[in-house]
């Protein structure tokens, strides 16, 4: 099959987003999507003062 | 949220382990490196740099669906396929511990494997602080 894969520039804000984002997006019918084998990982480092930072 | 990659080692053995029946791993471990960690890495090339600091261990994480293992899912999120681990918290105690620059998720088995990966922004845990960690393996079926 044959198509056209678009370029990073033609990409509007919004699907660049989501690009980056890890979220599909449909241009033209077709679904594209990065890194589809990803996980997510929740990290948070609690310090001795009480503050929570996420990672 | 930290982005979590599998590494080659984990497509193969996931794939190996539902297809061909080879061996499983008894559990899982989440462990701590000072390291900078990539796709092709397996265990034998990130465990030399794992954390050295006082009472530092790795944590266990059971291959089961238990509240000690895998306890959520694997159930849809959006247009993926994902499963959440328990939350481990790997605690400094005794002494500062050195920086750490990405978190592992290993096969527990004979040759230990790295499954996955997360570098994270260098982070350098006093005495009795800690970092908790929920890992979130997810397919995707677009």
């Amino acid at each position: 099959m044959s198509e056209t894969v678009p370029k990073w520039d033609d990409l509007t804000e919004e699907e660049k987003r989501k690009i980056l984002a890890g979220e599909p997006i449909d241009i033209d019918g077709i679904m594209y999507k990065i890194n589809p084998h990803e996980m997510e990982c929740s990290v948070t480092v609690k310090r001795n003062d009480g503050t929570i930072e996420h990672y | 949220m930290a982005t979590f990659h599998f590494t080659d080692r984990g497509h193969q053995e996931m794939m190996s382990v539902y297809f061909q029946n080879t061996t499983v791993p008894s559990d899982f471990l989440s462990t701590l490196v000072n390291d900078t960690v990539v796709g092709t890495d397996d265990w034998s090339d990130v465990s030399a740099n794992v954390q050295t600091g006082t009472g530092y261990a790795a944590q266990t994480i059971n291959r089961d669906a238990t509240a000690a293992g895998w306890p959520t899912g694997p159930a849809l999120d959006s247009s993926e396929m994902m499963i959440t681990s328990k939350t481990v918290t790997h605690t400094a105690s005794g002494a500062d511990w050195i920086a750490t620059t990405a978190i592992c998720l290993v096969a527990n088995m004979a040759t230990d494997r790295l499954i996955g990966y997360s570098n994270i922004t260098s982070v350098t845990l006093a005495n009795g602080e800690s970092l908790s960690a929920t890992y979130k393996p997810k397919l995707t079926k677009v």
